[in-house]
């Protein structure tokens, strides 16, 4: 079973080429085989007995300190490639009937992306070293840029790509000086903090920031979240999984991955909790100014996806992966309960143009309802017990910013119940058509729904998931259901729930503010296009010039060179 | 007497093209006989190979593989006066005799000779281009030749002055008080060959030819005079001591600067591709400063630039000489092979995972980590980064019109060059330990 495991990545390739080749009654269908059996091959490993695997291909890249093709299957891998398997399921049949109306040859191309999201995803996950956590990284980079591009006579669609592709490409640097800076022979994901490999000037704390900033743009942390928000202009199904489950999970991975090595840079350490509060806050602040659905949704992810950075900082690498899988389930329910209204009133996404679809779309009401009471942490569903274990360890580390992640579940109940209740209850602002949804849409809300619900008892009280992982993520401590701490915070994610329910009554289609996003994006890109422009303009063509410049570009650096 | 591999090349390489412009008259009517003859010639030239040192080989497998790509273009090519094919395909095979010799030469003497051949059919080739841009690039590109190959000889002169002879310098054979000479001889010497690499601030002429040169001619101009450039240049610094290693690493530093920001300004493919042209001068400049790891990275890094930039231009080749503006991509009759080999292409110059450009520009970035530190490495690593911005703009467009349209590439598309150089851009792809096994072994 270890093998497989390994060989998890190239699951869902005959799926792709079948795709492409047109095979299936229905364009997309023939994929559909490829995360199922990825569900099943983790799922069967984390259930048997769980022998980690490693495959070791040396001298791949010869030119790096540690070049091995360098695959590792263990039950980190393995959870995380459950989860990616179990929402990309859901998400595939999801996309069939989400899909449908698109011209068959774009549900293919829609669905060969997918295709090759799932293996570049499951590739980053089972990288040993960070060579081959590179292409991952890459692939699904590339991947979400491709896909948030799919409507290319949409507009917006291809300036969001790039803005996601741009935060990538900083995030991609940072890790290819990470690979190429580390002594030779290291690049294990689990060596990092050896005494060996950390002999370079900087030390733990030049790698292990290398590593944060790689993490912070694939998760949208700080200054580097002004991509997730416009990644919405792509199909919702593709919000759901890349961009609320899996892929901008990836930093946290990451950071689980290589815990060690934080916990050998404390100040490394407080930085990353530091700015996951902050981005909690911010992302849960800024929630509240959107005027979009989708957009509501998408900052609500930069703020838990903070959750998750400030577990990882508190030292509580466990805590962070059981907020990363309860997430995935709560999250992806959302979006595609979102995804669902969204496809009844023909692509309107404006919260002003949506309200009192309760009684029209029944089945996405229940759904959002689930996925947002678990996500404001209401005792007992699965985002209760997950951030509960992210304010316990914050508790023990760091007092002062644990408050303030505290404080932070009001604001997520606030902009939740905005989200939910401007939506679903009050008055229908116009009287547009209603289509009513395909099963297709809503049969895979329900083990989403499921999961929201229960994914939290996979910990408590016997302690599954953290046994299951062992000490891949850290030195788990038990998770105990309702601290004080964590059932107050509960209670008053539920209060700011409904306060937003009882205001929302009041002021049903209040205008909104929308958020200038990515400001200094857009200036540093301006500065840059115009030194390019006056630079391109120095290439006149003019022939004395050249002939000038090059006598004098030989003379100056024969000078400079005898000079040193 | 034994005859040396290489040079047993180029003969052929000669006689090959000789025997193409005597029976001009015949071949312009047949172009099967004249692809015929001009593969054979390639073929037959790459069997001495087998005897060749590391070196020898490495550079006459890839300047005659680009050879060979350039050979099946040469139907495609959009001509100012079409019945000059075999002339095209004659000066291919010289210019690849001239780029071997400056490779492999015995001496400084015979690379300048090389040098000048190589730069003179490039010249003649692009000029041969239809309409008024493609002359006047070539007649700039002359002129600046010219310039510089004049320092080239003038530093030839005082390494000759310094060292007595013209076999390839080493500071150790040099009394003290003459290092400066000798310095300056080799410094003379290598902006010279840089000519060739097109580094900033001798890049002028070569982006011209890059941009108006008919695509099937300009991709091969590109690919055989950077692979000669980079071989001869890992040759001089071996023993040059300290000082010519640093320059390059600044004009290389420079150049990535400067071919990055230029491209991000360009709204025409042919021109950023120039541009960009320019930036991986620049990654190859600075690998060949950073001492043995990284001159077999930059060996590496060309074999690969070289095989993905003629994957590009092929896939550009037949569409007609004009300038394809980037806001015209949508519009363009693409097909879908032409769509797949520009976009193969794009990834790789892009340097996304696992596509050949990117382990090369990883290799370098290593080298330069560990030879000049991480100032020189951010640089670069933020110029590679920042070129996914360029490269990958058009993509988005080619794939629509392919989408929209599904017509086909058209009558001039030359599949089997772009078949070719996408197999082996694929090949790299998978296996890139083994390219850069052979170019450390080539160039240590």
């Amino acid at each position: 079973m270890s093998g497989v495991l390994l060989w998890a990545w190239a699951l869902t390739l005959p799926g792709l080429v079948l795709t492409g080749l047109g095979v299936g009654r229905r364009p997309g269908s023939a994929s559909l085989a490829g995360p199922g059996v990825l569900l099943v091959v983790a799922v069967t490993w984390l259930l048997g007995s769980r022998t980690a695997a490693e495959l070791r291909q040396v001298d791949w890249l010869p030119f790096l300190p540690d070049g091995a093709f360098h695959l590792r299957g263990d039950a980190l891998a393995a959870v995380m490639l459950a989860v990616l398997g179990f929402v990309s399921l859901c998400v595939y049949v999801y996309s069939l009937a989400y899909m449908a109306d698109e011209p068959p040859a774009g549900q293919r191309r829609f669905f060969m992306y997918l295709d090759f999201f799932v293996a570049s995803m499951a590739i980053l996950v089972l990288a040993g070293n960070l060579a081959v956590l590179l292409i991952g990284w890459a692939g699904v980079g590339l991947a979400s840029f491709l896909l948030i591009s799919f409507w290319l006579d949409r507009p917006g669609t291809l300036g969001a790509g790039l803005q996601a592709l741009a935060a990538n490409a900083v995030g991609d640097a940072a890790l290819l000086v990470a690979i190429v800076l580390v002594p030779a022979g290291c690049g294990d994901l689990l060596t990092l903090q050896t005494p060996a490999c950390l002999a370079v000037p900087g030390g733990a704390r030049l790698t292990a920031s290398l590593l944060l900033v790689a993490a912070a743009a694939k998760s949208a942390q700080g200054p580097l979240y002004f991509w997730l928000p416009s990644a919405m202009a792509g199909p919702t199904p593709i919000s759901a999984l890349i961009h609320a489950a899996t892929m901008v999970a990836a930093g946290v991975y990451l950071l689980v991955r290589t815990n060690a090595l934080l916990a050998a840079a404390p100040p490394v350490a407080v930085a990353t909790a530091a700015l996951g509060v902050a981005t909690a806050l911010g992302g849960g602040l800024a929630s509240l100014q959107q005027a979009n659905f989708k957009r509501g949704l998408a900052y609500s992810t930069v703020s838990q996806l903070g959750y998750m950075f400030a577990g990882v900082g508190f030292g509580a690498p466990f805590a962070a992966i059981f907020h990363l899988v309860t997430h995935a389930s709560f999250k992806a329910l959302l979006f595609l309960s979102a995804g669902v209204v969204i496809h009844a009133r023909d692509g309107e996404e404006e919260l002003a143009a949506l309200g009192g679809l309760r009684r029209a779309l029944p089945g996405a009401y229940a759904a959002f309802l689930v996925g947002s009471l678990a996500l404001v942490g209401l005792p007992g569903l699965s985002g209760a017990l997950s951030k509960d274990a992210i304010l316990d360890a914050g508790e023990q580390a760091n007092l002062l910013l644990a408050v303030c992640l505290f404080g932070g579940t009001f604001l997520t109940g606030l902009y939740i119940g905005r989200l939910f209740f401007g939506v679903f209850h009050g008055p229908r602002p116009d009287e547009q058509p209603i289509h009513h949804p395909s099963p297709l849409l809503l049969w895979p809300l329900v083990p989403l729904a499921v999961g929201a619900v229960v994914a939290g008892y996979l910990e408590w009280p016997a302690g599954l998931l953290s046994s299951a992982l062992g000490e891949t993520a850290g030195h788990a401590e038990p998770v105990r259901f309702a601290s004080p701490f964590g059932f107050f915070a509960g209670l008053l994610g539920v209060f700011g729930f409904a306060l937003s329910g009882w205001r929302g009554r009041e002021q049903a289609a209040e205008p909104v503010r929308v958020g200038t996003d990515a400001g200094w994006v857009g200036a540093v890109a301006r500065r840059g296009y115009g030194l390019a422009d006056r630079l391109a303009a120095i290439h006149s063509g003019r022939l004395g010039r050249y002939a000038l410049a090059s006598v004098f570009g030989i003379a100056i650096i024969l000078l400079i060179g005898l000079r040193a | 007497m034994s005859v040396p591999p290489a040079l047993l090349s180029v003969a052929i390489l000669v006689v090959g093209a000789m025997v193409i412009l005597t029976l001009t008259s015949r071949l312009t009517r047949d172009s099967t006989a004249l692809g015929t003859i001009g593969m054979l010639t390639l073929v037959v030239a790459a069997l001495p190979s087998v005897a060749g040192d590391p070196l020898s080989q490495i550079a006459l497998f890839s300047i005659l593989g680009a050879a060979a790509i350039a050979m099946l273009l040469v139907p495609s090519a959009e001509l100012h006066v079409t019945t000059q094919r075999p002339e095209v395909a004659a000066l291919v095979l010289l210019g690849s005799a001239g780029a071997v010799v400056l490779a492999t030469a015995g001496d400084l003497l015979s690379a300048a000779l090389g040098l000048e051949t190589l730069s003179l059919s490039a010249a003649v080739l692009i000029g041969l281009g239809r309409g008024e841009r493609p002359l006047e690039a070539a007649f700039k590109y002359f002129v600046l030749s010219a310039i510089t190959f004049a320092a080239l000889i003038y530093g030839l002169g005082l390494i000759f002055l310094a060292t007595g002879s013209f076999a390839w310098p080493s500071l150790a054979q040099v009394e003290a008080a003459y290092h400066w000479v000798l310095l300056a001889g080799v410094m003379l010497f290598g902006l010279g060959v840089s000519y060739e690499l097109a580094v900033v601030p001798l890049h002028w002429g070569a982006l011209d030819v890059y941009t108006a040169g008919a695509p099937a001619l300009a991709g091969y101009v590109m690919a055989a005079s950077k692979v000669a450039a980079v071989l001869a240049l890992g040759r001089l610094v071996v023993g040059a001591g300290a000082p010519p290693p640093a320059v390059l690493i600044g004009i290389g530093l420079l150049s990535i600067v400067w071919g990055t920001l230029g491209a991000l300004a360009q709204r025409e493919l042919r021109r950023m591709l120039a541009y960009s042209a320019v930036a991986n001068a620049g990654f190859l400049a600075l690998a060949l400063g950073c001492g043995a790891e990284g001159r077999a990275a930059a060996v590496f890094y060309v074999e690969i630039y070289a095989l993905t930039a003629l994957l590009v231009f092929a896939a550009l080749a037949g569409r007609g000489p004009g300038p394809l503006g980037l806001a015209d991509v949508p519009s363009e009759e693409w097909g879908a092979t032409r769509a797949l080999g520009l976009a193969l292409g794009l990834l790789s110059l892009a340097g996304i995972p696992p596509a050949p450009g990117f382990w090369a520009k990883l290799a370098v970035l290593a080298a330069a980590w560990h030879a000049a530190g991480w100032g020189p490495t951010v640089v670069a690593a933020v110029g590679g980064v920042a070129g996914v911005l360029y490269y990958l703009r058009p993509l988005p467009d080619v794939f629509a019109a392919v989408r929209a349209d599904g017509g086909g590439p058209g009558p001039r598309f030359p599949a089997p060059a772009v078949l070719l150089a996408g197999a082996a851009v694929v090949f790299l792809g998978l296996v890139p330990g083994l390219a850069y096994a052979i170019a450390r072994l080539a160039i240590g």
